[in-house]
């Protein structure tokens, strides 16, 4: 008697929440979740390659919000993190075939998005952009088609100059690590991710993990000390 | 307390703030909380960082969360992008372009048997107008490049003149594209068989007939005899007169051979005569070959090519 098999529609991965269990010694549930997730990554992935039009599209439902939080954390800017995001999906999709183990989707992906957004960041820096939280808030109040700004009913304009204030110098803050401990710090203390999977996105090691989460910290800590 | 933090009783401030860390980023991690509690316990003072720490855990994540977004949008935007290029891939061309492809099809079908569509006696005067036409063309090119390579003192000359000499791609693509087709008109020509229609015509000069190997005494190097150019004329005017008939030629050999056998000269007692020994232009063999029957003893039958070389 065989196993049924688990339906091809995703379940969105959310990372907003902290971590329940440690993700160095996970337990028996966390390593079952992640497993099936990888076996469901290998069969869209699979299913993708043979032409199937709606895995891909169920790919990018399962990884679109974790994609998202990723750039927008890494660059500050949701206008930037989505078009980015799209890229990254593109980009995917046209190497799809490169991937040689389809259960590592979900790093090889987050590789791509981290990659494009550094990238992404480095060439805005060069043209003399400014990374700012109030401009990204700003432009949701313009009512664009893809997002809506949180909490709009219930902020002022007083409001939202107080809270703009802090989002603003801890926007700041992050502008002033490097890519390494940005790219750490994001993936590994906000989206909680895996140390082993943020090492093979950061194709470093995990004590080289650690080591920039620990100096992005430092770093944040000092900037934003009148906050805390 | 059991694991790596157990023997930590020296532990430094930043060996501390590295393991609050750790354990706000690992919050199921119970051996890393239990060694932030025993180090704050052995530094009461350390409570307060690890506050600190834990504020600024909580107002990262608080201050870095996404605007609301419509996902179930975004997703049908985001799938539609690369979609888009597959559809791409497999859309079909305009009608102008498939009937040109429908036409390059027919024609290159067509194109197969080359030997009965082309008419070869027109593209071989062709093929040959282009040569010369080339050829002259390529003089023509020459002599108009020829005044650049001036003699001058001044500077500016010569550096014109040597960029002119120097960059003449249109020459050397010229001279290139000359031979190339004087290549290809020649291959073509072996193909139509050009060669055939020349007439045989074997220039004196390499017409050689194979000479007996040279005696030592005489000291000639083997190998092929070359007939002079000039021996054309004796030859044609040998090959010119009219041959005698059978019995004046074996009439005349006769003569002479008995005319030889009364000769003081000879010492051996016998005359050579040869069968193939040209009497007046013709062959002769039936007289000699008679008396050599008839008088063993005083004729040695040789050939023609011995008889020269003794004589």
């Amino acid at each position: 008697m065989t196993a049924p098999q688990e339906p091809l529609q995703p379940r969105s991965e959310t990372n907003l929440d902290p971590p329940a269990v440690s993700r160095n010694v996970q337990g028996a549930g966390a390593s079952d979740a992640a497993q099936e997730s990888a076996l469901q990554d290998e069969r869209l992935v699979r299913a993708a390659r043979g032409g199937d039009s709606h895995a891909f599209d169920d790919l990018i439902e399962k990884y679109q919000q974790r994609a998202t939080s990723v750039s927008y954390r890494l660059l500050g800017d949701i206008h930037d993190a989505l078009e980015t995001c799209q890229e990254a999906f593109m980009r995917a999709y046209q190497n799809l075939g490169t991937l040689e183990d389809p259960r590592r989707f979900r790093p090889w992906f987050l590789r791509i998005v981290t990659n494009l957004s550094l990238n992404f960041r480095r060439s805005r820096a060069a043209n003399g952009r400014r990374v700012s939280l109030d401009a990204c808030l700003i432009d949701s109040d313009s009512g664009e088609a893809a997002f809506e700004p949180a909490s709009r009913s219930t902020e002022t304009p007083g409001t939202r100059l107080a809270a703009g204030e802090l989002p603003h110098a801890i926007r700041e803050a992050l502008n002033e690590l490097t890519d390494q401990q940005r790219t750490a710090l994001v993936l590994f203390s906000i989206e909680h991710l895996p140390q082993k999977e943020v090492a093979s996105i950061m194709e470093c090691s995990v004590e080289a993990v650690k080591w920039h989460v620990f100096q992005a910290r430092k770093r944040l800590k000092l900037r934003l000390a009148e906050f805390l | 307390m059991r694991g790596r933090f157990a023997s930590q009783s020296t532990m430094t401030t930043e060996a501390f703030e590295q393991l609050v860390c750790e354990s706000l980023d690992e919050p199921g991690r119970d051996d890393v909380r239990a060694a932030v509690d025993a180090a704050i316990a052995r530094r009461p003072d350390w409570a307060a960082l690890r506050d600190e720490w834990s504020r600024l855990d909580t107002l990262l994540r608080r201050n870095l969360e996404l605007p609301a977004i419509d996902w179930k949008r975004l997703r049908l935007t985001w799938a539609s992008a690369p979609y888009d290029d597959r559809s791409n891939l497999r859309a079909t061309p305009p009608a102008s372009d498939a009937r040109r492809a429908t036409d390059l099809d027919g024609l290159l079908a067509g194109a197969t048997d080359v030997s009965r569509a082309v008419n070869w006696n027109e593209l071989h005067a062709r093929i040959s107008r282009t040569v010369l036409d080339s050829a002259a063309n390529s003089r023509d090119q020459r002599a108009q490049t020829a005044p650049l390579v001036v003699a001058s003192d001044d500077a500016d000359r010569r550096r014109q003149s040597r960029a002119a000499r120097t960059a003449t791609p249109r020459t050397i693509r010229f001279r290139i594209l000359s031979l190339t087709t004087l290549a290809a008109a020649a291959a073509l020509a072996l193909m139509i068989g050009w060669p055939r229609a020349v007439p045989h015509h074997r220039a004196p000069e390499i017409a050689a007939i194979h000479a007996p190997p040279a005696r030592p005494d005489h000291g000639a190097a083997p190998g092929p005899t070359k007939i002079p150019a000039d021996a054309d004329a004796d030859i044609d005017r040998h090959t010119a007169q009219p041959a005698p008939s059978p019995a004046d030629a074996g009439r005349a050999l006769v003569a002479r051979i008995e005319s030889a056998d009364r000769s003081p000269s000879t010492t051996s007692g016998r005359v050579v005569a040869s069968i193939n020994a040209p009497a007046g232009g013709a062959s002769v063999p039936d007289a000699p070959a008679i008396r050599a029957a008839a008088e063993p003893d005083r004729f040695m039958m040789i050939d023609a090519a011995e008889h020269d070389s003794a004589s």
